[in-house]
């Protein structure tokens, strides 16, 4: 359960971040947010979901199974975390005494990729990852499943991206367009516009290697 | 054989493995109570009331100290210049808040969970005062009554007319290179244990030099030298952070007075981000004019760094502008800009470090002008002698060290930049190194023992950097006996007079002395055996005087002699505690180094390949744990180069991210495992007898520039802003 690394949530002593001290503001929104979110944001929070787990498993449609004293209850990969327009000091959705005891995943991803972005080698959580899984007919995309991490507060399926790519064929044009077009809804703030190419560049160098992939 | 030049692993390598080492926050005394700081949450201003009722109700709690409860320092502590003295400035003698994370609050316990508990619960109100972002401050000059960090070299230096060459001269580089400042986070905190016996204070403490510790502690409390000691038997990296006295050692110590019971204070990761300085924030105005063919005709640079508002620290990265190439006209200056912040500190690799970004990433925007390799440019103007002073160098071996770092490299049939490898494009750059030559005054005293041994003895601290393992190789080596004979006793007052072991000057300095006891205490074997000192020879364990040779145990029970002790120093020109090298040989450390980097434009990663480093840094005393010296060293100018940045937030006025996590430094996947070291033979008398130099810090001079240089070969973009991230690289391209 990774909570969020935005350095003002993390400080040493509170500062304004209304998910650690509800009420008290946003410092990053417009203070160093370089590594913040590029969707789904509001004014409250800025912050992003950073794990890399969470970012493969809603890209597969993944599935958290929880059990808890009134009933477990199923609960979408895609949809766990809680995105700041939602309740802005919130993680995710786990109430307290409900714990993950199983994680469903559908059948393997043969054409599946993984790709994540960070400015040392090693020890670091993501600028950015995508997790790209393609359904391919010949060299013709027949599905793409495409999540974002460390782009929002959850994993961010690039889903209008994902339409367009059904029918595209590898290495055409329409590929780069497709994912163009999923960034149309991006909203930078004050210092993460690179995101925005970084982002893009990573879902389309993983589609690549997830083409390629068997 | 000689000892020296032998590679012999770390002395204190095992010890240090297993977890056998006691470093200062190891100490544990009867009766001690655990110390936590509370920290200022505001960045100016002053307290105005401390609630510690909710600390003091938590189990364990012993005392809740504030400024009022206090001892004041005594006048004794105005007698110490700052440096060695890190800040004039002493938290909790007043209600005052100079920076934020200063301390304004001590916690007592029982036991470090009850002290760090309580210490949550201490409420402190504040008069907010408006705060000055350093950063952002006018630059100024230094004033000489702020401290004496600013009278440790020169604030403007002019020769000829170098606006003016540069103006006229045919080929230009006129640009702008800015650093971030950076933290040193040594593996083990800052730490240490006061007790107080009477009127005799002993601290353990985490350090770089130890009689400064001493002193300042007498100083702070109004006691006799004597009357304190400190002991620092290992100190866990220090890289500049622990070179000086910082405020939590006089407010440890005091808290220690004031309850009369032993107190031990070691500082959290978060608190040492604002409670011992960094390496400051630069901003580099650089100018080069050349004439058509790479000749320099002019040099400017004029550096500025963020300081605290108590003392003005002058981060000299001028230097290099003025000790690196021949030129006529060379004009540089140095200014501050002052905040509310933690004052900087000298951090690995002080001034020439800094300096060394800036001018070695214009000499290569000058090669590119030129459309020559920035080796020929460098050979062109190379300085044969001092260009600030015009007197000849102690030694230089610059020119072996460009050719062989060349060929190891394969510098002149290197891949051309850009070229791809998969989706990396590759580049190639070198750069300059080198770094000035601190010598310290040290004393050293060696003892020979009847069964054929010696221990050395003297109050040197041990960094990490090796000086317990090559001290011993050095008297071994006058006494012909194996280093493994000789005991290094070391990190203890009670012990002879020791140099810092910071400045690059710990070798030259306190080797100097046990290289002089030793001699001493051989020349005392020879009178012994009857033997004129000056023609006998020491080797196997016995003394040689022409053809005759008798076991050292021989010659000492023979006459009943259990032991022979001498002592040695290395004493500087007027009686000096320190110096920058001998006034009519200037010494410096020089090198050359080369890396190969990658470089992902799409997804704007930038990757080390592979690294050389060729070194003039005269004698080298043992090469295996000099070669460690520089792989870290280049390490460490990697994380300058791609990474390492440490944000002061303008709107809260404090660091944003105190800790690891936020602020990345490399590790072990980031270092390839081609780096590759060298050393240029060489022994410079001149610079002291010993031969040797310093190699703490020349190899962390020069890598960033290399690095930005080998970026610009990969992907033809001249990144002038450190560090070079992915964000940038984007942006960019």
């Amino acid at each position: 359960m990774q909570r969020v690394r935005c350095p003002y949530f993390r400080a040493d002593e509170p500062t304004p971040c209304n998910k650690r001290v509800p009420g008290s503001g946003c410092a990053a929104l417009h203070g160093a947010n370089e590594k913040h979110a590029l969707f789904g944001w509001v004014d409250a929070c800025v912050a992003v979901h950073p794990a890399d787990p969470p970012v493969a498993l809603a890209a597969l449609d993944a599935v958290y199974v929880t059990e808890a004293s009134g009933g477990g209850r199923r609960i979408p990969a895609r949809s766990f975390n809680v995105l700041p327009s939602e309740d802005a000091s919130a993680h995710n959705v786990l109430r307290s005494g409900e714990i993950i005891t199983a994680i469903e995943i559908g059948p393997a991803a043969k054409h599946s990729a993984y790709l994540k972005i960070r400015e040392r080698e090693s020890y670091e959580y993501a600028t950015v990852s995508a997790a790209v899984a393609l359904d391919l007919d010949g060299d013709t995309i027949t599905r793409a499943r495409i999540a974002l991490g460390s782009v929002a507060m959850r994993p961010w399926r690039l889903e209008v991206t994902e339409h367009a790519l059904a029918g595209a064929r590898l290495g055409s044009p329409d590929i780069a367009a497709a994912v163009d077009a999923g960034f149309h809804e991006a909203r930078p703030l004050s210092s993460n516009a690179y995101k925005v190419t970084l982002a893009h560049n990573a879902a389309l160098r993983t589609i690549e290697l997830a083409a390629r992939a068997s | 054989m000689s000892m020296i030049g032998q590679s012999i692993p770390r002395a204190d390598g095992p010890i240090k493995v297993t977890g056998a080492a006691h470093f200062a926050g190891d100490q544990n005394l009867p009766g001690q109570v655990y110390a936590v700081f509370v920290a200022a949450t505001v960045p100016a201003g002053r307290v105005t009331g401390i609630d510690a009722s909710a600390a003091l109700a938590a189990p364990g709690v012993v005392r809740v100290l504030a400024a009022a409860d206090m001892p004041r320092v005594h006048a004794d502590l105005a007698r110490i210049s700052v440096p060695p003295l890190a800040s004039r400035f002493v938290p909790m003698q007043t209600d005052a808040v100079m920076h934020e994370g200063q301390p304004v609050a001590i916690v007592l316990a029982e036991s470090l969970e009850a002290a760090e508990d309580a210490a949550a619960r201490v409420q402190v109100a504040y008069e907010r005062a408006t705060f000055i972002v350093p950063e952002r401050a006018s630059p100024e000059q230094a004033d000489p009554l702020k401290g004496s960090y600013s009278k440790s070299n020169a604030l403007e230096f002019s020769k000829g007319n170098a606006a003016a060459a540069i103006q006229e001269a045919p080929v230009r580089v006129l640009a702008q290179y800015t650093q971030p400042s950076r933290h040193a986070n040594p593996m083990e905190p800052s730490a240490i244990v006061a007790a107080w016996s009477g009127t005799r204070l002993t601290v353990y403490d985490a350090v770089q030099h130890l009689p400064a510790v001493q002193g300042a502690m007498a100083a702070a409390f109004g006691l006799k030298t004597d009357d304190v000691r400190v002991v620092a038997p290992h100190t866990g990296g220090g890289f500049g952070a622990k070179a000086f006295i910082w405020p939590h050692e006089i407010l440890a110590a005091m808290a220690a007075l004031v309850i009369r019971r032993p107190v031990k204070l070691v500082l959290s990761r978060q608190h040492m981000y604002a409670m011992v300085g960094a390496q400051p924030q630069m901003t580099h105005e650089m100018g080069l004019g050349a004439d058509t063919s790479g000749k320099l005709l002019g040099i400017t640079h004029h550096a500025t760094n963020v300081t605290g508002l108590t003392d003005d620290y002058v981060e000299f990265g001028s230097i290099p502008g003025r000790a690196l190439y021949a030129c006529d006209n060379i004009t540089t200056s140095q200014r501050v800009q002052r905040g509310n912040m933690t004052l900087p500190t000298f951090m690995r690799s002080p001034w020439d470090g800094p300096g060394s970004w800036a001018l070695g990433s214009a000499m290569d925007e000058l090669a590119r002008q030129l459309n020559i390799d920035p080796i020929d440019l460098r050979l062109m103007n190379y300085a044969e002698t001092d260009p600030e002073s015009g007197k000849p160098w102690s030694s230089k071996k610059l020119r072996e060290a460009y050719e062989e770092g060349a060929r190891r490299f394969g510098w002149r049939n290197r891949p051309k930049g850009g070229t791809r490898d998969g989706f990396w494009r590759i580049g190639c750059g070198m750069a300059d190194c080198n770094q000035g030559q601190a010598r310290f005054h040290s004393t050293a005293r060696v003892v020979l023992k009847s069964e054929g041994t010696a221990r050395l003895e003297s109050s040197f601290c041990d960094v990490g950097t090796g000086p317990a393992t090559i001290f011993p190789m050095v008297a071994a080596d006058e006494l012909g006996l194996e280093p493994r004979q000789v005991i290094a006793v070391s990190g203890d007052t009670n012990l002879p007079y020791a140099g810092p072991t910071y400045g690059s000057g710990t070798t030259i300095s306190t080797g100097a002395a046990v290289q002089q006891a030793a001699q001493r205490v051989r020349g005392k074997l020879a009178r012994l055996a009857g033997w004129n000192p000056d023609e006998v020879v020491m080797k196997n364990g016995s003394i040689i005087h022409g053809n005759e040779s008798r076991r050292i145990q021989e010659v000492m029970n023979d006459l009943g002699v259990s032991e022979l002790a001498s002592d040695g120093s290395f004493d500087l020109p007027g009686g000096a505690p320190v110096d920058l090298g001998p006034a009519e040989h200037p010494a410096r450390t020089f090198g050359a180094i080369f890396v190969e980097v990658g470089v992902d434009p799409e997804l704007g990663l930038l990757r080390l390949r592979r690294a050389t480093g060729v070194y003039s840094a005269g004698r080298i005393i043992n090469p295996m744990t000099a070669r460690s010296q520089m792989i870290g060293s280049i390490v460490w100018g990697w994380g300058m180069a791609a990474m390492e940045a440490s944000l002061f937030e303008p709107t809260l006025g404090r660091w944003l991210a105190k800790d690891l996590a936020g602020v990345p430094l490399p590790v072990q996947a980031d270092i390839p495992a081609e780096i590759d070291i060298g050393f240029i033979d060489e022994f410079d008398g001149r610079a002291g007898p010993l031969g040797a130099k310093g190699i703490g810090e020349v190899g962390a001079t020069g890598v960033a520039a290399a690095v930005g240089n080998a970026v610009y070969d990969a992907i033809g973009v001249r990144f002038r802003d450190l560090p070079i991230t992915p964000d940038k690289i984007l942006a960019a391209v």
